[in-house]
């Protein structure tokens, strides 16, 4: 299916297209699953440039996660190719934030956060004044020496989000990482990414399954199929930033920007689940 | 009064009745006070032991014997067993060994050790070593073969090195286990030295418990049972111990 993108609301300031930093040539990821081959992803093609802010939509088992783990060299693709353009040799190319609890039980909070930077070799005063920055702005202060078990399943993910953030890397990879957390927290968190992005100008891929998280961080939210999973539409985001979450719903181009988006989305969530009952 | 403390005050309350009991069933004359001396007699015995100083080179020499044989193996098999744990290929090559080897119960092997390596103390210390050996291997390659991929995943996000990945998720993710089978592996220690200690030995606990038995001073083997007992129980405190000290995460679970 082809979408005719709705039009950007251009500021003016892109008078040059910025670089390129990961381009994805027809992507492919076979498994094998009970010695059957089930396709993953389908020949998917994408072009992110250098500080865009990608938002990845797509019904349960559509391959997202297989996608972004490719693109973090977690994964090897089976067919097609992945180009990623490293250009600050300072900082590393790319971090995840894993969509399970991924935090080192055997750590306590602040040398979870600060685990990438120690491994990194970087000088403990530094480390120890990012972990502190990361630790305020979570709301984790009260609980830098604490383990994991003690945590909540919202905070744990805050810890995974804040190590990835402390990792301050080129390209930040996101696999729902607001899901567990509580309306009020995805609020505060929601800021905080949009603040991190536009101060830093990362490139930022991010999954999710609400709407309202992708309208209000995304420059293109890229819907994909049902699985196995391809690029189904991909739409420019018409909303000016700075983006509130509760403001843009006022917004008449959300109303109509949304229910384009979901109009593909629920049928693709409707094949998906056909498939497998 | 709560459960717990009921349990507690029972812990205590029940080994001493049953000591109790034995001291009355001997002083009755219901049970043969030869065969079954009271625990009064042996506790006497025991201070008497001490007081001649005849009881301490027993005691350093099977603690000595007991502390080198556990080091030696749980050093070897902590380290052979992660690396197992760690690679398919070294796994390959030694599971089949350790596996045909396993069954063969370690009391089993203290004649051969005897005549492979003298009846000098290196049988005693590598036959209690080798025993703690397997157990704490089969524990260490079960750890590392458990954790979570997702950590070995965060450790590739991190771009971390092998050696790196060995120190920061391999060992602690496998701690747990490993500590698991360390405290199984003091059991069976211990189990192993009394009977290293029957044959081919002068000095030791399980020697006193042997020649108590042939030359009929069965005080003397109440003794070292008991003593056996007690090293056996401090041990085990010693090792909840130092599992709480390097599984600090394990806490409150
Ligand atoms: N390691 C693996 N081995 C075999 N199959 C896999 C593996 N990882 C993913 N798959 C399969 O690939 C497909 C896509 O999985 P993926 O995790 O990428 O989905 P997703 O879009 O992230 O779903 P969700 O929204 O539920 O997280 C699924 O059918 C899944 O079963
Ligand atoms: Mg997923």
């Amino acid at each position: 299916m082809t979408v005719t993108p709705i039009k950007t609301i251009d500021p003016g300031i892109k008078a040059e297209p910025a670089p390129v930093k990961v381009r994805l040539n027809g992507l492919s990821k076979m498994f094998k699953v009970n010695g059957r081959e089930v396709t993953a992803l389908q020949d998917v093609s994408l072009t992110i440039a250098s500080g865009e802010f990608v938002v990845i939509v797509g019904p349960s088992g559509c391959g997202k996660t297989t996608l972004l783990r490719i693109v973090d060299g977690l994964d090897e693709e089976s067919h097609g190719h992945v180009t990623r353009f490293h250009t600050d040799p300072s900082k590393p190319l790319s971090s995840m934030i894993f969509q399970e609890h991924a935090i080192f039980p055997w750590l306590s909070v602040e040398r979870n956060i600060g685990y990438g930077l120690r491994m990194r070799g970087l000088p403990k005063a530094e480390i120890a004044a990012t972990v502190a920055h990361f630790l305020k702005k979570m709301g984790l202060a009260d609980y830098a020496k604490a383990y994991p078990y003690q945590l909540s399943g919202g905070m744990k993910q805050r810890v995974s989000i804040a190590r990835a953030f402390a990792n301050d890397p080129e390209i930040l990879c996101m696999d729902e990482p607001f899901a567990a957390l509580d309306e009020q927290n995805k609020a505060i968190m929601l800021e905080e990414l949009t603040r991190i992005w536009s101060e830093t100008r990362k490139t930022a891929l991010f999954i999710t399954h609400s709407l309202d998280e992708a309208l209000v961080l995304a420059d293109r939210i890229v819907v994909m199929t049902a699985r196995p999973g391809r690029i189904a539409a991909i739409f420019d985001n018409p909303l000016p930033r700075p983006r509130q979450s509760y403001e843009i719903r006022k917004d008449p181009a959300y109303g109509e920007i949304s229910a384009r988006i979901w109009s593909i989305l629920r049928e693709e969530v409707m094949k998906s689940r056909g498939e497998t009952v | 009064m709560t459960s717990t403390a009921t349990a507690r005050i029972l812990n205590v309350v029940s080994p001493l009745a049953l000591l109790l009991l034995w001291e009355l069933c001997v002083w009755s004359g219901f049970v043969d006070g030869r065969l079954f001396p009271a625990p009064s007699e042996i506790i006497g015995a025991l201070v008497q032991m001490i007081i001649t100083g005849e009881l301490w080179p027993h005691v350093t020499a099977s603690l000595t014997r007991i502390l080198a044989g556990l080091a030696i193996g749980s050093a070897a098999g902590v380290t052979l067993g992660i690396i197992m744990g760690l690679s398919p290929l070294v796994r390959a090559i030694i599971q089949p060994v350790i596996a045909a080897t396993y069954p063969v119960p370690r009391t089993a092997i203290v004649p051969l050790f005897l005549i492979i390596f003298g009846i000098g103390e290196l049988s005693k210390i590598l036959v209690i070593a080798i025993s703690v050996f397997y157990i704490v291997l089969i524990n260490s390659m079960t750890g590392v073969m458990q954790i979570d991929r997702i950590y070995l995943d965060v450790g590739k996000d991190m771009r971390v090195s092998r050696f790196q990945a060995f120190w920061t998720i391999a060992l602690p993710g496998a701690l747990p286990t490993i500590m698991s089978g360390l405290k199984l592996a003091v059991g069976i220690a211990f189990i192993v030295l009394v009977v290293a200690e029957y044959t081919g030995s002068q000095t030791g606990l399980g020697y006193m418990i042997w020649e108590g038995w042939q030359i009929l001073d069965l005080r003397r083997m109440y003794v070292g049972l008991l003593l056996v007992a007690l090293f056996g129980w401090l041990a085990t405190l010693l090792m909840d111990e130092l599992e709480h000290i390097v599984v600090p995460w394990r806490r409150g679970r």
